[in-house]
């Protein structure tokens, strides 16, 4: 508890300080702010429009006026893969809040009040959880049909769980605290005890939700895109530039046009698990923490000095 | 559970926008809007929609799964063609990832830093990264085209009688499905390890003088099991949805070929069923896990009673 | 063979030094230990948690954490006409092995976690058996049935069978005393054994052990925080402060003559049934300091109330003030006293 208090009291600066003195934070984020920033200036570091057509120069071979080639079309791959990465990043970030949002909320709620409600919620989550996600997605996206935000509210829908779960977890430790009973004591609404009172102590879990849903999703929607279920193919995203790949002669031959998209997932995907980590590491002070480090070592010799 | 899966599946499916008569006819049949009452009708799509429900809910009871809209096709014929190419790739994929994660992690936890222990951890780190249809692809590449050594896909080819003929079918998509599910595994795998290595009782086993790997395999080992077990029957749900795509790379005829094909013509009867049928396979699935996990660990057994 | 190291001495600890490494730094958890322990002794080691009580043993059975090691420093452990440098061996070969169960025995503190949940209690008993001994699991068996009713557990056959899960706190500690003296150690080691228990059950738990110590005539090193427990069992106490023995001499002399600051602050927080009710329990001002905070002289300096500047100096070294009676303190007098302090300290 006084870990959790600590932390609270520690600014945003000492966590950034933290995650910047994280090697892994560092790389991920590193990674991550410079796919970003490609996939934003895609035109003019590729210095050709993804749409532009030139079939004459189909299928060209990754060259230095095409460093990543071309397509069936002529279409500058380069283009076409770093404003495919607008679109993926766009879809995997939104999708995440989503269900972060969702999950938060439910768990939270379920959490803190418990009984029925909690119950109840749990066993949605379960259901949602049997089932394979890809198979729910196809489906919501039959229902619904295809497009960018259908995407998103899809991936939001059946990927609220882990976040649902963390949160409910740490509120019903947090939720027999004592500043949680001071809290009740006070008279304080419930609304304002679980949003305003609780929900700030779990938020490293949720962050940490955040990025690795992120990863889940922009792999996820890779795979739709790959079916042709995903993102209207007329969006270039990192999925829909691999539905090339479904022609075996594509996989045979022309490798950069599937290579390149999926090692940008990839990497993307990559970047974002090493930040995942670097938050994980920063944020739980189980692991380390943002507190002195001699009091944690302290903390951590007694542990393996003598038994509790 | 079940029944709560069934109505779900099904009423999520008449919410669609879409007509399902719509799609098995041609557009130009569509204007005959005789006819397609009379379809309707006789699809009994025109009953009150808890009474499809339940007439629906009779008929799988029974075995009958209807038809499919788009090929007309009996669903049970389809299901028994495609079912057990998915359930080949899926249970070997299965028993073969969960062998070599439980020997990969054992190894890593018991030897940090060691050959083991780095193996996994980039295994770990890059395997879920990468999406699942992309190794898929790069092993096509390699080794159905680059080199030919195996098949690039389908399950059998003409002339193919004996199971050894059609084995170099497998490999790749077992091989696909195995590694990307092995990422997450070896990585519990080893942490659940290393969390077991730390108990007291690991300890207690060394004080007794027992050797190391008698430590690793009596102790370590039997109780590092039930949180992968626990693992597993979530990653199930993901291995059913990892072999849809694995299917699309290798043309693989299965039921995630099946759904993809049903989903993208809106053959609601197709979908409905596939669904319901994986579902229960997964219900089935975890509750197989319970018991293996109650066999493990006494506690559960007991039911935590004193 | 070293020849300081007599032949009655079953246990002998010179100057052993254990650091950790936690993270970049390296933190040093055992200062200069000596500890000679002589067969068929009882030794009680006290201190604070956090002192290097549980260090100092897992330091003996060669069970350190990962992380930490013996950095200086030599263990000397007799068996028979031999004499082992214990710190030299192999931490898991087979010299060790055998010497870890066979001859020296560990009980440790929660048993719940120290005994394998998935296994059999009976089973986790023979473990040990059956590693030291050439005998057949039924033979095992029957051993293993025989102490469970020496040990005072009930229904021994039957509770063989059972999972520890379903044992009470007690009868589990005293399955844990039966895998550490199944093989008859000649030497056991118990890391606060009893702190678990409720009293009565600690009571029973501690004549078990005594009893195990007078009949067997076995050493035992007993290491715990309570007081009142070493003055019942003890013949030898170790006080222990920040990783260093600052206190060591027969129970009589440490307990009722403690001239350590630190020990007199500790024998004066212990609950007297016999005391003017008037008068207060005196705490131990101030926290324990972190390992890493102390660099040079006393450890226990900025507690102290006898503290001069000097003590802040060097290291302390240990002085005898009586026969067989060690201290760690600059303050004391020709006689081995402590000054009187003049003043609320």
């Amino acid at each position: 508890m006084q870990k959790k208090k600590q932390d609270q009291q520690s600014t945003a600066r000492i966590f950034i300080r933290n995650l910047l003195h994280n090697p892994s934070g560092v790389i991920g984020l590193t990674i991550i702010s410079i796919m970003i920033l490609c996939s934003v200036f895609a035109v003019q570091i590729a210095g050709v429009e993804p749409e532009y057509i030139d079939p004459i120069n189909g299928r060209l071979g990754p060259s230095l006026d095409h460093l990543m080639g071309t397509d069936q079309l002529g279409r500058d791959m380069l283009s076409r893969v770093l404003s495919g990465g607008r679109q993926s990043i766009y879809v995997g970030v939104i999708a995440s809040f989503l269900a972060n949002l969702i999950g938060t909320i439910l768990g939270a709620t379920a959490g803190y009040l418990g009984g029925k409600i909690d119950s109840v919620v749990m066993r949605l989550s379960e259901l949602v959880m049997t089932f394979p996600q890809l198979i729910l997605v196809l489906i919501f996206v039959s229902l619904l049909g295809q497009g960018i935000n259908n995407v998103i509210i899809v991936f939001a829908l059946t990927g609220w769980m882990t976040t649902f779960r963390l949160v409910r977890g740490e509120f019903f430790s947090l939720r027999e605290e004592a500043f949680v009973e001071a809290d009740r004591a006070f008279g304080f609404s419930k609304p304002r005890i679980i949003f305003r009172h609780i929900l700030p102590n779990t938020l490293s879990p949720i962050v940490v939700a955040f990025t690795i849903n992120i990863a889940i999703f922009i792999i996820a929607e890779a795979g739709l895109s790959f079916l042709g279920l995903g993102v209207p193919v007329t969006t270039p995203t990192w999925g829909n530039l691999l539905i090339a790949a479904q022609n075996p002669v594509v996989v045979d031959e022309y490798w950069w046009l599937w290579v390149f998209p999926a090692m940008s997932i990839a990497i993307f995907v990559l970047g974002v698990n090493f930040v995942g980590d670097g938050l994980r590491d920063v944020l739980d002070p189980r692991h380390k923490s943002l507190i002195a480090k001699s009091k944690w070592k302290v903390a951590l010799v007694g542990r393996l000095g003598s038994k509790k | 559970m079940a029944f709560t899966i069934s109505a779900l599946i099904f009423f999520a499916s008449r919410l669609s926008p879409i007509d399902p008569i719509l799609a098995m006819i041609p557009p130009d049949m569509a204007s005959d809007s005789a006819n397609l009452a009379q379809l309707r009708e006789e699809l009994g799509l025109n009953d009150h929609i808890i009474l499809q429900y339940l007439t629906w809910l009779k008929n799988i009871a029974t075995g009958d799964f209807g038809y499919s809209l788009q090929s007309g096709q009996q669903i049970s014929e389809i299901l028994a063609l495609r079912m057990p190419a998915t359930l080949e790739l899926v249970l070997t994929a299965l028993i073969l990832s969960t062998i070599l994660a439980l020997t990969l992690g054992l190894f890593a936890g018991a030897k940090k830093g060691g050959i083991a222990d780095k193996l996994s951890r980039v295994l770990g780190v890059v395997g879920i990264a990468i999406p699942d249809f992309f190794i898929g692809l790069a092993l096509l590449n390699v080794f159905a085209y680059r080199v030919s050594w195996l098949p690039s896909g389908n399950r059998v080819a003409p002339g193919q009688i004996t199971f050894w003929d059609r084995f170099p079918n497998y490999i790749l998509p077992v091989a696909t499905l195995t590694i990307a599910m092995l990422a997450v595994l070896i990585r519990y795998t080893r942490n659940s390890v290393l969390d077991t290595l730390n108990r007291d009782f690991v300890k207690t086993a060394r004080s007794k003088g027992v050797p190391e790997w008698r430590v690793l395999y009596s102790h370590v080992f039997r109780n590092s099991l039930g949180p992968v077990m626990v693992l597993l029957a979530f990653r199930l749900p993901l291995l059913v949805g990892g072999s849809i795509l694995v299917e699309t790379v290798f043309q693989w005829p299965g039921i995630g070929t099946t759904i993809i094909a049903a989903v993208t013509a809106s053959d609601y009867p197709v979908i409905m069923v596939v669904s319901m049928l994986i579902a229960m396979v997964i219900l089935v699935a975890s509750f197989l896990v319970d018991i293996v996990k109650s066999i493990l660990d006494p506690r559960v057994r007991l039911g935590g009673s004193n | 063979m070293n020849q300081s190291t007599s032949k009655d001495l079953i246990l002998d600890l010179k100057s052993v030094n254990v650091k950790f490494k936690v993270e970049d730094d390296t933190l040093h958890i055992l200062r200069d230990v000596s500890l000679s322990i002589p067969r068929g002794s009882f030794l009680c080691v006290v201190g604070e948690s956090g002192c290097g009580k549980s260090v100092t043993a897992q330091a003996i059975m060669q069970l350190l954490p990962d992380n930490g090691e013996v950095s200086s420093g030599d263990i000397y452990f007799s068996q028979g006409d031999q004499v082992l440098k214990l710190n030299e061996l192999e931490k898991f070969g087979k010299q060790m092995r055998d010497i870890r169960g066979g001859k020296i025995g560990m009980i440790f503190q929660d048993t719940l976690s120290s005994l394998n949940p998935a296994h059999k209690v009976g089973r986790q008993v023979a473990e040990s058996l059956l590693q030291h001994f050439p005998i057949s699991k039924d033979e095992a068996r029957t051993r293993v049935v025989e102490l469970f009713r020496k040990l005072g557990i009930p229904d021994p056959e039957r509770r063989y069978e059972a999972y520890p899960h379903e044992f009470s706190g007690g009868m589990r500690q005293r399955v844990m005393i039966a895998i550490a003296t199944i093989c008859e150690p000649d030497l056991v080691i118990a890391d606060e054994p009893t702190t678990a228990l409720d009293v009565t059950i600690q009571a029973q738990i501690m004549t078990l052990l005594k009893d195990l110590q007078k009949s067997a005539g076995k050493t035992f090193i007993l290491i715990t925080h309570n007081m009142a427990l070493v003055s019942e069992v003890a013949d030898h106490v170790a006080v222990m402060y920040l990783g260093r023995v600052v206190e060591y001499g027969a129970v009589d002399q440490v307990l009722r003559d403690p001239r350590h600051p630190y020990t007199k602050a500790l024998m004066a927080s212990v609950p007297n049934l016999d005391a003017d009710k008037n008068v207060e329990l005196q705490t131990v001002d101030g926290q324990t300091p972190s390992p890493a905070e102390v660099t040079v002289g006393c450890e226990f300096a900025g507690r102290c109330p006898y503290v001069i500047a000097a003590c802040r100096e060097k290291t302390i070294e240990m002085t005898r003030v009586n026969p067989g009676h060690d201290v760690r303190c600059i303050r004391l007098d020709a006689n081995g006293k402590l000054p009187v302090l003049t003043g609320g300290a």
